[in-house]
């Protein structure tokens, strides 16, 4: 029998993603030749903290264990654990929100060099490529709304409400977990649409290069050597990568995608002795984008952004018998510096220096009562600053959080598991907030799974919606901030399961439903014959919901995925569908694998329904998008491994809604040790 | 005891790298434009073709061949008129005889509420400037004191009725109407004009570019 993780799909994870997590170590495929030095950041590893997954607790909980016997799967329920749903570490197969894990494996697999890339061909997640860069929309719900966290740490520097995933490579990332819907009642703002969080890899020993190049001299260099010794293990890495800019339409001056540099170094640290655990890492990017733009007015402008983003964090974890406290400190610093010189004049000539700061202080426990009851409660601290010269003043804020919930198990074999959750926010900008959330998570049989929840979610003003103030004394308009806004708020529902009528066939499907009030928008108030005058108000209605569905079959080597997800995503005061959204994804993937001669070959697909936009009052709809990328890698015993890959193969993309690269043939080569 | 160690080195490096990254600042002011309009230059055959053009280099006129002049004009500056003397084709004194003025967007006459020396407009919405030879008969306005509308701005004449642009909130595009304008300027004569652009060769707002030629008297 195939030795996928049947387990982990029973949990929502992505199949072929899952399906080899247990053997990532030794996963092959290429990447490439030449040495970098170089870091890649760190963190915690959520794997490692498996502790819960051994405790009769969860046994209990799901007598099949693991699954059919003569699967190989003998210890498949507990080789993959989350974090992310609950905020506990947990089996994935026994979670009550489902969770779907991109595990390092499965990106390999897939040749994607950054976070984006990595999910740009799950079915229900959508990339949406803009002025902020390649930002994760779920649910309907834009990047605005999807909070993302880097080992749980809330990243900073979002621009045009995104955060850049195209900045976060893939060479430190040991699993990607997205829980959809909104994960306010864990996590605060920004969790509307869901949580994507980037889990990095542990420290360990060994030393690994790799290199690759592709058909567009794009070139991609990573580093890692990790050393243990007593107590104490370590690792540090590095990445750098560098590519031209691409001109879809060389006719006119823009770039469709801007030339890139970017250079990362981490190091961590983990000290582990009894019951104590502590980690701790430092990570540095500089990102240094160079493109061309034109504007409507003909004027060609030479942009440039020099991107810098510092975090540190340092967790500590006491496990007891019962008990386990967790504790975490974390900074973060975004620096983006831009400028644009006009050509042929200076007078749209720019220069503006942004800096994020962020400082976040937590604390938690759990504590098991009896065999019922697994409570978690835990408060945040989190302060932020914001200075650009578009904010009529430098933007701060305070926020403290204290948050709660019990994982209550009924049933005499523990087959309902019921999760209430409460978190209370209190923002120096808008006061108190509460955000509750309950799942439920029913255990049918040994092969069917169902789940549900109801939940809040809200997403805090950001600091332009507060403070800009914003004057084009050309066409004389101004857009100003309101320090007066509340937060946007959303009410949702979510349901769905698991069936698995065949050990080789694993379907899932999940609804969701979410309700969207208060959302900030631009509203013109002036009524004068002066400038045009624009302010930040509470006044739009929105609602999202759809269903997704996955099927997937493993026969030996073989591993097949298909999914679509459908999305109704309205805007209830326009009466028309939200910008951006597709109606529908839907994808594929086909996977062989032979770990005997160190063999792997995927290919990956998605096509993508027509998106409206709305540059004047009547929709603009896009053209369908199919995409296609192809890897195949060969590993030798030696530790070398060699990649042979290509992306975009039908050429997807176009120059003004989605700035895709051209097809790329890419070959990689890479040592581990 | 150590994880707090730990913690405080760690903040300390990320607090210790503010900007590790060059400045990409201009080091000097913003570089000069490399391809500006042309010098003023006096109209050839215009209303008053003996006069001395006036040469501040914010307004420029020159002869086409076909016998029609441009004038560019920056009016970016968001407080200051720029008003321009037609017979001259140059910038004309704040207390001159200038025939119109513009800041930014707007542009005003001097005449009714704008000034004391009687310019006055007539649109031909949708006229060809090659067909207009004459001035018309009627339809003359001047700049008037704000009216029934919102604002309390006066009401100048190219910016009565629907005005000389259109706006495009999607690009913020200021594209000009398909007017002739036919204007009465201060020294009396009568010259036929069209607002061909808002925006100069480099794509800076604040730049109208007029197309004019002198007409007969009505």
């Amino acid at each position: 029998m195939p030795d996928l993780e049947f387990a982990c799909r029973r949990a929502g994870v992505s199949p072929l993603v899952s399906w080899s997590a247990r053997t990532a170590a030794a996963n092959p495929f290429l990447r490439c030749a030449a040495a970098a030095f170089v870091l890649v950041w760190v963190g915690r590893d959520v794997a490692a903290e498996s502790e819960s997954a051994a405790s009769p607790h969860e046994a209990a909980a799901h007598p099949e264990g693991a699954i059919d016997a003569d699967d190989e799967a003998e210890t498949v329920g507990a080789e993959v654990i989350v974090v992310t749903g609950t905020r506990t570490p947990m089996p994935l197969a026994t979670s009550p929100v489902v969770t779907e894990v991109v595990a390092r494996d499965a990106i390999e697999a897939s040749g994607a060099r950054t976070v984006a890339g990595a999910l740009a061909t799950r079915p229900g997640v959508w990339i949406e490529r803009g002025i902020g860069g390649a930002g994760v929309s779920l649910e309907g719900l834009g990047p605005e709304y999807v909070l993302i966290l880097v080992d749980g740490q809330r990243q900073i520097g979002r621009v045009g409400g995104a955060i850049d995933l195209d900045r976060l490579g893939t060479a430190g990332v040991e699993q990607i977990e997205i829980v959809r819907g909104p994960g306010s009642a864990l996590y605060g703002a920004d969790a509307l649409g869901g949580v994507v969080n980037i889990v990095t890899r542990p420290p360990g020993d060994g030393a690994e290069v790799s290199a690759r190049v592709d058909s567009r001299r794009a070139r991609d260099l990573t580093g890692r050597l990790s050393a243990g010794a007593g107590d104490w293990s370590g690792t540090v890495s590095g990445a750098w990568r560098t590519g031209d800019a691409f001109d879809r339409t060389p006719a006119e001056p823009s770039t469709t995608i801007a030339a890139y540099d970017d250079a990362r170094g981490a190091a961590q640290g983990r000290y582990q002795r009894g019951d104590w655990r502590v980690d701790g890492n430092v990570d540095y990017l500089r990102r240094d984008l160079a493109g061309v733009s034109a504007t409507a007015t003909g004027a060609v402008l030479d942009r440039r952004n020099l991107t810098e983003v510092a975090t540190a964090r340092a967790a500590s974890q006491w496990s007891g018998d019962r008990t386990v406290v967790r504790s975490r400190i974390g900074a973060a610093l975004f620096r983006d510096q831009y400028r644009s010189d006009q050509r042929g004049a200076d007078a749209l000539d720019q220069y503006q220096e942004t800096r994020e700061r962020e400082l976040e202080v937590g604390a938690d426990a759990d504590r098991r009562l009896g065999d019922r009851h697994r409570i978690t409660a835990g408060g945040e601290l989190l302060a932020e600053a914001l200075t650009t010269p578009r904010l009529a003043r430098s933007g701060r804020r305070l926020r403290a959080a204290l948050f709660a919930q019990d994982e209550w198990r009924l049933g005499d074999q523990h087959q309902l598991l019921v999760v209430p959750a409460l978190r209370l926010d209190h923002d120096s900008q808008f006061g108190g907030h509460a955000t509750p959330r309950l799942a439920v998570r029913w255990d049918a049989s040994e092969r069917i799974v169902a789940r549900a929840s109801v939940g809040a979610g809200y997403r805090a003003p950001g600091f332009k919606e507060l403070l800009l103030h914003f004057e084009n004394p050309g066409v004389g308009y101004v857009v100003d901030g309101n320090p007066d806004l509340a937060p946007e708020t959303s009410e949702s529902v979510h349901a769905g399961g698991e069936w698995r009528p065949r050990s080789w066939l694993w379907l899932a499907g999940n609804a969701f439903d979410n309700e969207l009030h208060d959302l900030i928008a631009a509203v013109s108030v002036d009524g004068g014959d002066g400038p045009m005058q624009f302010r930040y108000q509470n006044v739009g209605r929105a609602r999202t919901s759809g269903v997704e569905a996955t099927a997937a079959v493993a026969a030996g080597r073989l591993g097949v995925e298909l999914g679509a997800a459908w999305t109704r995503a309205r805007d209830l005061d326009g009466d028309r569908p939200l910008e951006g959204v597709p109606a529908l994804r839907v994808a594929a993937a086909v996977r062989w694998r032979d770990r005997g001669d160190g063999f792997d070959a995927a290919v990956e697909g998605a096509i993508t329904g027509p998106r409206p936009y709305y540059p004047t009052d009547l929709a603009d709809w896009t053209s369908p998008r199919a995409e296609l990328r192809a890897r195949v890698a060969k590993r030798f015993t030696s530790g070398v491994g060699f990649t042979l890959g290509a992306d975009n193969l039908l050429g997807a993309g176009d120059d003004r809604y989605d700035p895709l690269p051209p097809p790329t043939l890419y070959v990689g080569v890479d040592v581990r040790r | 005891m150590d994880q707090t160690l730990l913690a405080l080195a760690l903040l300390g490096a990320v607090l210790a790298v503010p900007a590790c990254a060059d400045s990409i600042a201009p080091d000097e002011g913003p570089d000069g434009p490399d391809g500006g309009p042309p010098p003023p230059t006096a109209p050839d055959g215009g209303p008053a073709a003996d006069a001395a053009p006036a040469a501040t280099g914010r307004v420029a006129t020159v002869r086409r061949p076909d016998g029609t002049y441009t004038t560019r004009i920056d009016a970016s500056a968001s407080d200051a008129w720029i008003a321009v003397d037609l017979e001259t084709g140059g910038e004309a004194a704040a207390d001159g005889p200038w025939d119109l003025a513009c800041q930014r967007f707007h542009v005003k006459l001097n005449g009714g509420v704008s000034g004391d020396r009687g310019v006055e407009v007539a649109p031909l919405v949708g006229a060809d400037f090659a067909a207009v030879t004459a001035a018309p008969a009627d339809g003359w306005i001047r700049d008037a004191a704000d009216g029934d509308d919102p604002g309390t701005d006066p009401d100048l004449a190219f910016e009565q009725g629907d005005g000389w642009y259109v706006y495009d909130p999607a690009t913020h595009v200021l594209t000009p109407r398909p007017v002739v304008w036919v204007i009465r300027t201060s020294d009396g004569n009568v010259v036929k004009a069209v607002i061909e652009s808002y925006y100069d060769d480099a794509g800076t707002s604040g730049h109208p570019r007029l197309r004019w030629a002198p007409l007969g008297a009505p």
